[in-house]
Order: C-alpha cells, then sequence, then structure tokens
C-alpha cells in the first residue's frame, strides 16, 4: 500500500469517526473515540491491512465491477488498431513525453517524494523545536514541597516514579516525559485549596497512568507523515481533544459525579489564569473548553445501552470502513468472464519512446510460420545484429552472442505481473496486438521474466499456458527480428527506418537451425516478407 | 535599581546570598542535591543571571557574585509570559498556529453561566 492509499483509506475512517463525535459526543463514554482514532492512527501508520467482507471497499469494488462489466459488454475493444490491421506502426512523434524507465526500482527521488519530505521535515522541526526548547526550560523547575502532595501520591502509587515540581514559566498544570513522567505545576495556583489539587493531581495521574503523551507523540508522528491529508489535521485537534475529555471523564468518575461542577469551576479558574493560548480556533463547532464544561456536566453513569451502542459503533465503523477489500483476484477462476480481470486502460499520458520502431506480422499473416513454430522444440525467437535468443519449450532462455559457437543458458529477474501490466500501459499504449488480451494474461497469472541487456536493451518474457511473448525495450533503436507465441516483429533502426535484408536472413537461418522451417519453407518465407515489404511500406526501407 | 529574575533564577542568586561568593562548579553541586537541576541547566541559568546583570562573573575559576540585593530584585509576573509559553505539548503549538484567542471576561463569566445552567 503507498502512502496515499494509506492516507485516503483512513480519511474515509476518520470522516466517519468525526461525524460519530459531532453526534455521540456526550452520550457514549469517551473511551470509544479514543479507541476509534487509535485505529485511524494505526491504518494511517501501519502500511498492513486487514481483509473484511463487510468491508465498504468490497462493496465499492463489487459496484465498481458491475460498471466495467456493462462497460466491456457495450463498447468495441480500443485496441481495434491491433485487430483488423497486420501492419502496425507505434505513434511516433517528436512530442514524446518522457520515458517512464524500465520497471526496476529506481533510486532516484520522484518530485512527489521530494514535496512529501520537505512538508514532513518541516512539519517535524515545528513539532520539536519548540518542544525541545520548552523541555530545556522544564529543566530549570523547583522540587515542590507540599505535605499534602507527598500524602497524595503515596496514596496513589503508580510503577513509574512521579515527580511533581513547580515551574514559574508556565500557567496550567502539565505532565511531561512517558517514562520518566513529572508532573509541572504553575506557581501561582492556591497551594491550600486542596480540593483543587486533588483535581489537577488526579488529571495528571491520569494522563501518566494511560500514556497519554505517548498518544499524543504518535498523533503527532501521524500528522507529520500525512501532512498532506486535511482530513488528518482535524483528527489531531479532536483525538487531542478527545484525549483530555476521557481524562476528565476518568477523574469524574473517580470523584463521583457530584463533584462535576467543582471540577468544572477548577477548569475555568484555569483558564482565567492563562489568557494566552486557551482558546483553539472557534470555527471547530464550538471553543474546545466551552466542550470540555459541557462534556464534564453531561457525564453520567454508563448504562447498559450506551456502553453496547459504544461498542456496536466501534465494531461496527472498524469493520466496515478501516478493513480493506475483500482480495476477490484468487477467487475470480473459471467460471467468471476473463474480461473482468482486465485492467482498466492505461488512460494518462504515455511514451513509447522506449519501444522499437516495428513492423508486426500476426497469425493472420504469417500462418504457417506461427504453426511451425508451435510445432517446434521452441517458444521463441529472436535474433539482432549482436545476439540471437531462443527461448525452449520448458521456457528456458538460451542466448548465443556475437557468432560464438555455443548456446549459453541465461538467468533472469521475476517480475510482478501487475506492475508489468501497470508499466506496459504506461509504456505501450498502442502495441502490434491485442493490449486487452495481453493485460488479461497477466491478470490471470502469467509469469513475466526480465533480461537486461547491454545499451539499454531489455526483454520483458510473458510466459502462460498460451505460450510466450516477449515485449522489447530498445531507447537505441537497432534492427531485431522477433518471432513469438503471438507475433513475428521486425524493428528497425531509428531514422531512416531501415531493415536489413541481412538480419532478416539470419533469422530464418535460425529459423531452419533450430528445426522450426525447413529450408524450402523458409526461403519461400523469407521472399514473401521481402515483397511484402517492397509492395505494402512505405515507411521502412529494406537495404541489403 | 531593581531586576526581575524567575524562580530558577532567584535559587541561584538566593545561593549566592547565604553563602557569598561561589564558583560555578560548586553552585551547580548544590542545586543537583536541592533542587535536582543538572550540571547544564545551572550553567544555563547562570548564564541568563550574568545576561541580567544581576550577578558577575570573576576568574580564576568562574566565581559566581551577586551585583544585587535580595530588595532590589522583584519576581517576575507570570501574566507577562503569557505569550511566550505553551504547554509543550504539540497540540498546543498547532493551536497557536491555526490561531489564538484570548478568553475574555465576559467569556469566562459566561462559561461560569453554563456550568451553573447544567449543574
Amino acid at each position: 500500500m503507498s502512502l496515499i492509499e494509506m492516507s485516503l483509506s483512513a480519511s474515509l475512517f476518520i470522516l466517519v469517526v468525526v461525524c460519530f463525535r459531532s453526534v455521540l459526543l456526550h452520550k457514549v463514554p469517551k473511551m470509544t473515540f479514543i479507541i476509534l482514532w487509535g485505529v485511524a492512527l494505526l491504518r494511517l501508520l501501519v502500511p498492513v491491512s486487514f481483509q473484511s467482507q463487510f468491508s465498504i471497499f468490497t462493496a465499492v469494488n463489487d459496484l465498481g465491477r458491475m460498471f466495467t462489466l456493462q462497460e466491456n459488454t457495450s463498447s468495441t475493444p480500443s485496441s481495434s488498431i491491433s485487430n483488423g490491421e497486420s501492419v502496425t506502426l507505434p505513434f511516433i512523434t517528436d512530442r514524446m513525453i518522457t520515458p517512464n524507465g524500465p520497471l526496476e526500482p529506481s533510486a532516484t527521488l520522484s518530485p512527489f517524494m521530494l514535496v512529501w519530505l520537505v512538508g514532513f521535515t518541516l512539519c517535524a522541526l515545528s513539532i520539536i523545536i519548540p518542544h525541545l526548547r520548552c523541555r530545556k526550560q522544564y529543566l530549570s523547575s523547583l522540587p515542590l514541597k507540599s505535605d499534602f502532595i507527598q500524602k497524595w501520591q503515596d496514596s496513589n502509587p503508580l510503577w513509574r516514579k512521579v515527580q511533581v515540581r513547580q515551574l514559574d514559566l508556565i500557567l496550567t498544570p502539565l505532565t511531561y516525559g512517558v517514562f520518566r513522567p513529572v508532573i509541572l505545576l504553575p506557581k501561582h495556583i492556591d497551594y491550600t485549596d486542596t480540593e483543587q489539587l486533588r483535581f489537577i493531581l488526579a488529571h495528571e495521574y491520569t494522563h501518566i497512568n494511560r500514556f497519554d503523551t505517548l498518544k499524543k507523540w504518535l498523533l503527532a508522528a501521524g500528522l507529520c507523515i500525512h501532512w498532506f491529508n486535511p482530513l488528518v489535521w482535524v483528527m489531531y485537534i479532536l483525538a487531542n481533544r478527545d484525549i483530555e475529555l476521557s481524562c476528565d471523564e476518568k477523574v469524574i468518575r473517580t470523584f463521583g459525579e457530584s463533584m462535576k461542577p467543582a471540577y468544572a469551576r477548577t477548569l475555568v479558574h484555569m483558564e482565567v489564569k492563562k489568557s494566552g493560548l486557551s482558546s483553539m480556533v472557534s470555527y471547530f463547532s464550538k471553543s474546545p473548553i466551552e466542550e470540555r464544561i459541557i462534556s464534564i456536566m453531561k457525564i453520567k453513569k454508563v448504562s447498559i445501552t450506551t456502553m453496547l451502542l459504544a461498542i456496536a459503533i466501534v465494531t461496527g465503523t472498524v469493520t466496515v470502513f478501516a478493513t480493506s477489500a475483500l482480495d476477490k483476484t484468487g477467487a475470480a477462476s473459471g467460471d467468471e468472464p476473463a474480461a473482468e480481470a482486465v485492467p482498466a486502460l492505461y488512460q494518462g499520458e504515455s511514451s513509447t519512446a522506449l519501444m522499437p520502431i516495428d513492423l508486426t506480422f500476426t497469425r493472420s499473416d504469417v500462418p504457417q510460420l506461427m504453426d511451425q513454430l508451435h510445432a517446434s522444440k521452441y517458444r521463441a525467437v529472436y535474433v539482432d545484429n549482436e545476439m540471437v535468443l531462443r527461448i525452449t519449450r520448458d521456457n528456458s532462455i538460451q542466448i548465443r552472442k556475437n557468432n560464438g559457437a555455443g548456446w549459453e543458458k541465461y538467468d533472469t529477474d521475476r517480475i510482478d505481473a501487475k506492475d508489468f501490466a501497470d508499466w506496459l500501459l504506461k509504456n505501450d499504449p498502442i502495441p502490434g496486438y491485442s493490449m486487452k488480451e495481453f493485460q488479461s494474461r497477466l491478470a490471470n497469472g502469467a509469469e513475466v521474466k526480465h533480461i537486461a541487456f547491454e545499451n539499454g536493451k531489455e526483454m520483458y518474457v510473458v510466459i502462460d499456458s498460451s505460450g510466450v511473448q516477449i515485449e522489447l525495450v530498445q531507447p537505441q533503436k537497432i534492427a531485431a527480428v522477433l518471432i513469438d507465441g503471438q507475433r513475428m516483429m521486425i524493428t528497425s533502426e531509428r531514422h531512416p527506418y531501415l531493415i536489413s535484408e541481412q538480419m532478416l536472413k539470419s533469422f530464418y537461418d535460425l529459423l531452419v537451425s533450430s528445426d522450426i522451417l525447413t529450408k524450402t519453407q523458409a526461403e519461400q518465407d523469407y521472399s514473401e516478407r521481402i515483397q511484402y515489404l517492397k509492395d505494402n511500406d512505405t515507411i521502412f526501407t529494406v537495404t541489403n | 535599581m531593581s531586576i526581575k529574575l524567575f524562580d530558577s533564577e532567584l535559587n541561584i542568586m538566593e545561593i549566592l546570598w547565604q553563602e557569598g561568593n561561589t564558583t560555578a562548579k560548586r553552585i551547580a553541586e548544590i542545586t543537583k542535591e536541592k533542587v535536582g537541576w543538572s550540571k547544564t541547566t545551572t550553567y544555563t541559568i547562570i548564564k541568563k543571571c550574568l545576561d541580567k546583570g544581576a550577578i558577575e562573573r570573576k576568574e580564576p575559576n568562574f566565581v559566581c557574585c551577586a551585583l544585587v540585593t535580595r530588595e532590589q530584585v522583584q519576581e517576575h509576573e507570570t501574566t507577562e509570559l503569557i505569550n511566550k509559553m505553551y504547554n509543550g505539548a504539540p497540540d498546543r503549538l498547532i493551536a497557536s498556529l491555526l490561531g489564538q484567542k484570548r478568553l475574555t471576561s465576559e467569556e469566562i463569566s459566561r462559561l461560569k453561566q453554563l456550568i451553573e445552567r447544567l449543574e
């Protein structure tokens, strides 16, 4: 899953949580939202997804399938160029778009990646630098000597040692440090008001107990990574508020509901002291402090109904919106029409710069040659001025270089068929064969092997039960002749488009020496090809 | 002449007023024991006192001498700092980035009414 995909799939989930929150904030335990935000964060940070049959994305896929199926039956295939006509010349213009390059993972940063990195760095620095500056100031805090606080700490032990200190630079109590937490109290609060002190300490202890500082850091990490997604910003703000609300709720449950007004007044009292950065932007519904007070005042005992509602919301939202679609490609077997598996044809900008300039003959043009190939020991044969290549019936690749005597077996890399399918749509949108058929073979389990040669010459060998097909990559145009299970292809050098008789001859010689054609058949076929080129083609010139 | 000092700076001054001229090294030892500061923190605060002209540095051995008396020092009013500090939690920063709003006295009383209404 790419970052964008993760961001998008989490966005829908965030949107749903925001909706639930606006309706049910004061009705269900706040922990509900903490869990939901946690799931959202998991989706944003962990690239693993869980599949569910009930996922909204499964439903979307199913709908999508229905539509593509309709399209397939109603419209004629778009790659009709290759169906009727036998000779197809890739569309070549000077306005060629930069090639997308071979399928190898490239080490260079894409511009998108660069923009993301800049945003990420800015976002991370703008959080970390002020934080460190504050942490440095927190270090100058002084120990607080209060018998009440000491007693309170002794009666509320935590497994992490908690220090309570005082700092005159802060205006509201705060806690920092995940593993060695420190509670900092401002100087101005009334240290004789034990009720207020108890509220404050209980609140901060709840934060410590629940690792809320860690939660906030994880949220900040999600924000930095997905800085380009406005919904993640919304989530960041609301989740931070919900951490506070949930903490308030816990304190009220500890002290009892009768303490709600006193606790809320303590909060307002704190707000009076810090008149500065208290309020968040007001356009997120209510101001946070107002939301907090309403939330505190509306805290009720959790009834079975609200608890069940909360559980239903969490499980329902998570299964429907936080899971990904059931992977149905595995299930798509024989009974479904093959057309369903065809990925949508690529619509965006394309580049044929990597592709050879070629002349293609299909089965209807060269039936005898095709039949003879199928009857032979080989599935494909390729010739250019540097090397000859054969693919045997058991799909092993043999290469003979520079007219050497022996054949060498060649090792190949395996390429993911789906990646190759996408790459092909981008780089060879107008091929000399049926793209639709080829794509459906790739989608239905064809194996793709990759061989890279010198001069940027590459071959992708697609193998499935119906035969072998070679996709040739030639950034530097060189003359070559090839035949595979699908077609015979003659490629020419760049302008002037010359096809060498000599090359064609050596191709037929190879067919003869590989026992694909007899000498007579080869001679006959050769003269047919030459004749065809002379009669029908105005682009290519046959030379000696 | 009067000078405004924070509690951390006052803490250093108290040592100087009690012990007289003291080396920075010795101050760091005292603060480590009494208030749990690291050496770096102590030196940072000493530097701030130097910058404010509350103490003077004498060589050798970085001896610190108080330049002001207890009577000349005023506590810094916390309200003056308000806009400089945020709680250190990242969300506070974002809040300040998105724009901040002062709570007016009307808003405070409105919040108090809200509590009464919901009570």
